[in-house]
């Protein structure tokens, strides 16, 4: 062993060295952490698609696929926007607050076709008359794998699986046209 | 407090020591392994191998994340892994660069190998394990390039592949089989993936194993060809020698700064090596109707495809075509390579203390060994061929001759310490 | 031994001079030119010529409109109505104006084609056109002899043609002079280059950080592993 040992040099160094290498592995992580991160292609994927509604009628339904998702897009006829109050005391989250039909335009509402219960898709049965899963139908969607009612604003009925509304995704209107999903 | 977290600590490791011997392999390999006080320069390139083994598999798993293994599809997700992923460029230029650096250290450590005879009895087994290591690299070097699936990626594997081809008899079929089709296809493409992600880098790792456990056996050895052994101090620590950790691994250190200052270099700065890195062709796509004008190795298989390309000639008699004759010299320029341990019977084993013919033959193997790695690169005209089966000659003589004049040559004295 | 080596070293004397090689094509040399593509205008100039003489013949498949808006800079209403022109295209779509992959008259993409040839390769290329009644086109060239290619920039060149001794001769001008149309020719490879490989911009800027780091890094270990070998001196 030397006698020239200076300890207080050595300590300066083994903890500037011990940083630098904490350092040089945090760096090195970087772009291997950020190449998980969605790439171009997954963006130009799940970018937002456009839809022209001027051809949906009242009262019909269009399916848009959006994130691989299919999104619905209903056009509300004059007397589902006057029944969807009606229902406020039968589901679950009236969600009044988003509007009747839960959208920026009274006339449409978009939704995620996906029941929150066990991810089936719901079917959409538009019609005011009495079904065998509920005599005081009043149009809305209801799922074939386990019951779940949900109104033609996509709330759901209170003592059915599904816990929550049928979601509702980002969405836009420009003019005629619906846009679904937002920038990346 | 202190105190008490030692004791924690020592009896966790108490726990683990009776089921697994940790702290006396620490100590071995790490600890306690003495190595060498003075070395030289050469001495760093095992450790940086190390490195670059590192990057080339960490690298090479995030590309595997996001290349695509078939015909159609892998030329566009390579430009998707250069464009679309985050960074991918950046793990793509590493793990090219990281190809050339590989064997630029690894061509550095064997020279180092012949310079101070490191392969000498009892490093015998050493010297092998490191043998099959250049050749598996070879190999996975070759995989690797098919996989971009570009002009020179196909051509350069058809050349190869068509090597084996050449073998009699069995030749032809043998060929088939390793393509998996009467020509080089996807179907080639997709199990040259899987060697190359899984089964070769599986055996490299295993080699690399045995090569450090087989060196910490013999011990390492240094420019002098002193053995460190013979003079020890009290705790038995040679008195030339000092522990791998921390006075070794620390000397690594600096040395992998200036690697990474040279890599990253040419990753940010350079990644196609003026077109020895990454060749102009490879950036189009493998069209089996249109060869290059000029099939060039990368330049760390340009040597030995100088060899191959160097034998213009067959043996008629013996039904030895010389396509086949080439492939054999070529197969036999790397085989010599494994029994140089019992080619060198020097009494010495530092090239400082060999005589003459050593140090001419040394200078001879190094530099036709470059020569040929130059004509490699370019394309062929008379001269070069003569110039090529020449140093072709001066490549093997040196190492046929070594019996002979290691035997014969006059020794200076080794020193008795480093 | 020294004939040897004397005999050695003349053939790789020899070696040395016989470097006739043609490095351009059919050429000799080509005409240096170094791309920068940090350098903005000069990318966008080359998009302009790219949109208005290539891009009726060439794609370029692996470059996306949003990549080449983010990177050179260009407004978003400039893309979508003057570039892209078409509103069944996505920005994220990629850049073949509604060309098929290898469109019908054989006309090669182009997002790579720096990288395959070299740049002074093309450089030099689409300033050696000339007229030559022998062939389909019209027109022939001197690193490619026997080009498919239209002559498509005499416009802005002029019309060329070759002497007996092998030089190219004006035969009549084109809207920019010589040393303007050298320049819009670097604009053009300068946006090539920049297709094809984009990561570029970000590599040579970062690079140098990294470079630094690593110098730094260098100097810190050897200070402490100098300190270490203190102990075993």
């Amino acid at each position: 062993m030397s006698e020239k040992i200076d300890s207080t040099r050595r300590k300066a160094l083994q903890i500037t060295s011990g940083a630098l290498g904490a350092v040089t592995v945090g760096a090195f992580a970087v772009p291997f952490l950020s190449a998980w991160n969605p790439s171009e292609k997954a963006k130009a994927m799940g970018a937002a698609v456009k839809f022209n509604l001027s051809k949906l009628q009242p009262g019909s339904m269009a399916v848009v696929e959006w994130r691989r998702t299919p999104i619905f897009v209903v056009h509300q006829t004059k007397t589902a926007k006057t029944n969807l109050p009606k229902l406020n005391q039968k589901v679950t989250n009236p969600a009044l607050e988003e509007g009747v039909s839960r959208s920026t335009n009274e006339n449409f509402t978009i939704l995620k076709g996906v029941c929150t219960h066990l991810s089936c898709a719901p079917k959409y049965y538009p019609e005011i008359e009495p079904k065998a899963w509920d005599q005081e139908w009043l149009g809305g969607f209801f799922c074939p794998c386990h019951g779940s009612k949900f109104d033609l604003a996509g709330r759901v009925y209170k003592g059915v699986p599904a816990p929550t509304n049928l979601e509702v995704p980002p969405h836009s209107f420009e003019g005629e046209t619906l846009v679904i999903g937002e920038e990346i | 407090m202190e105190v008490q977290r030692k004791g924690m600590f020592s009896s966790v490791m108490s726990w683990v020591d009776k089921r697994l011997p940790l702290t006396e392999n620490l100590e071995r390999h790490l600890t306690k392994h003495p190595v060498p006080k003075k070395v030289n320069f050469f001495y760093i390139f095992g450790a940086l191998l190390m490195v670059i083994f590192m990057v080339q598999v960490v690298t090479g798993i995030w590309l595997m994340m996001f290349y695509t293994n078939t015909e159609e599809g892998a030329f566009a997700s390579v430009e998707y892994i250069m464009r679309d992923v985050e960074y991918g460029w950046l793990m793509r230029y590493m793990h090219s660069t990281g190809a050339s650096a590989f064997f630029f250290l690894m061509y550095f450590h064997m020279f180092r190998g012949l310079l101070y005879g490191s392969y000498q009895k009892p490093k015998e087994l050493v010297w092998l394990f490191g043998c099959f290591l250049l050749f598996l690299l070879m190999a996975e070097g070759f995989l690797g390039y098919v996989l971009p699936w570009g002009q020179m990626s196909y051509w350069a594997a058809n050349v190869i592949l068509s090597l084996f081809g050449a073998i009699p008899f069995i030749g032809p079929d043998l060929q088939v089989w390793i393509q998996g089709d009467y020509v080089l296809s996807g179907a080639t493409l997709s199990r040259f993936f899987a060697l190359h992600v899984v089964v070769v880098p599986l055996l490299m790792i295993a080699l690399v194993v045995f090569h450090i456990f087989a060196l910490h056996e013999v011990g390492a050895g240094n420019p002098e060809g002193v053995n460190i052994e013979k003079y020890r101090d009290e705790s038995g620590m040679p008195l030339d020698g000092a522990p791998f950790h921390p006075y070794k691994t620390l000397s690594a250190l600096p040395a992998i700064g200036v690697f990474f200052i040279v890599f990253f270099g040419i990753v940010f700065f350079a990644p196609e090596g003026g077109g020895y890195f990454l060749e102009k062709p490879n950036f189009e796509e493998a069209n089996f109707l249109k060869t290059p004008e000029h099939i060039a190795p990368v330049w760390y298989y340009a040597p030995f495809y100088s060899i191959l390309r160097a034998i213009t000639f067959g043996i008629p008699f013996l039904g030895i075509t010389s396509k086949f004759l080439g492939f054999i010299i070529f197969a036999g320029s790397i085989a010599i390579l494994f029994v140089i341990p019992w080619l060198d019977r020097s009494k010495v084993q530092s090239i400082r203390y060999k005589g003459v013919y050593s140090k001419i033959g040394m200078v001879v193997f190094a530099v036709s060994f470059i020569t040929l790695g130059y004509l490699g690169t370019k394309p062929v005209n008379e001269m070069r061929t003569l110039l090529a089966q020449i140093c072709t000659l001066l490549y093997f003589l040196p190492l046929i001759l070594m019996p002979i004049y290691t035997k014969y040559e006059k020794t200076l004295e080794v020193p008795e310490r480093l | 031994m020294f004939k040897l080596a004397l005999l050695f070293f003349m053939l790789f004397a020899g070696e040395t001079w016989s470097a006739g090689e043609k490095e351009c094509g059919s050429l000799e040399y080509c005409d240096e030119y170094k791309s920068n593509v940090h350098d903005l205008y000069s990318l966008q100039r080359g998009l302009g010529l790219y949109k208005n003489y290539c891009s009726s013949c060439h794609t370029l498949k692996y470059l996306r409109w949003n990549r080449l808006q983010r990177d050179l800079d260009i407004p978003e209403s400039i893309l979508t109505e003057d570039l892209i022109g078409s509103p069944e295209v996505k920005t994220s779509d990629f850049i073949t104006f509604g060309l098929p992959e290898i469109s019908a008259i054989g006309a090669p993409d182009l997002t790579l084609r720096t990288r395959v040839r070299g740049e002074e390769w093309i450089y030099t290329y689409l300033r050696t056109f000339y007229d030559d009644i022998d062939q389909p086109t019209g027109a022939n060239n001197l690193v490619y002899p026997g080009t498919a290619m239209l002559n498509v920039l005499s416009g802005l060149q002029g019309r060329q043609e070759l002497t007996p001794d092998g030089r190219l001769l004006k035969s009549s001008d084109g809207t920019m002079t010589k040393e303007e149309f050298d320049l819009a020719i670097g604009d053009l490879v300068t946006f090539l280059a920049y297709a094809s490989e984009p990561a570029r911009i970000t590599r040579e800027r970062n690079g140098i950080f990294v470079i630094l780091f690593f110098i730094v890094f260098t100097a810190v270990m050897w200070l402490l592993n100098r300190e270490y070998t203190k102990d075993i001196k």
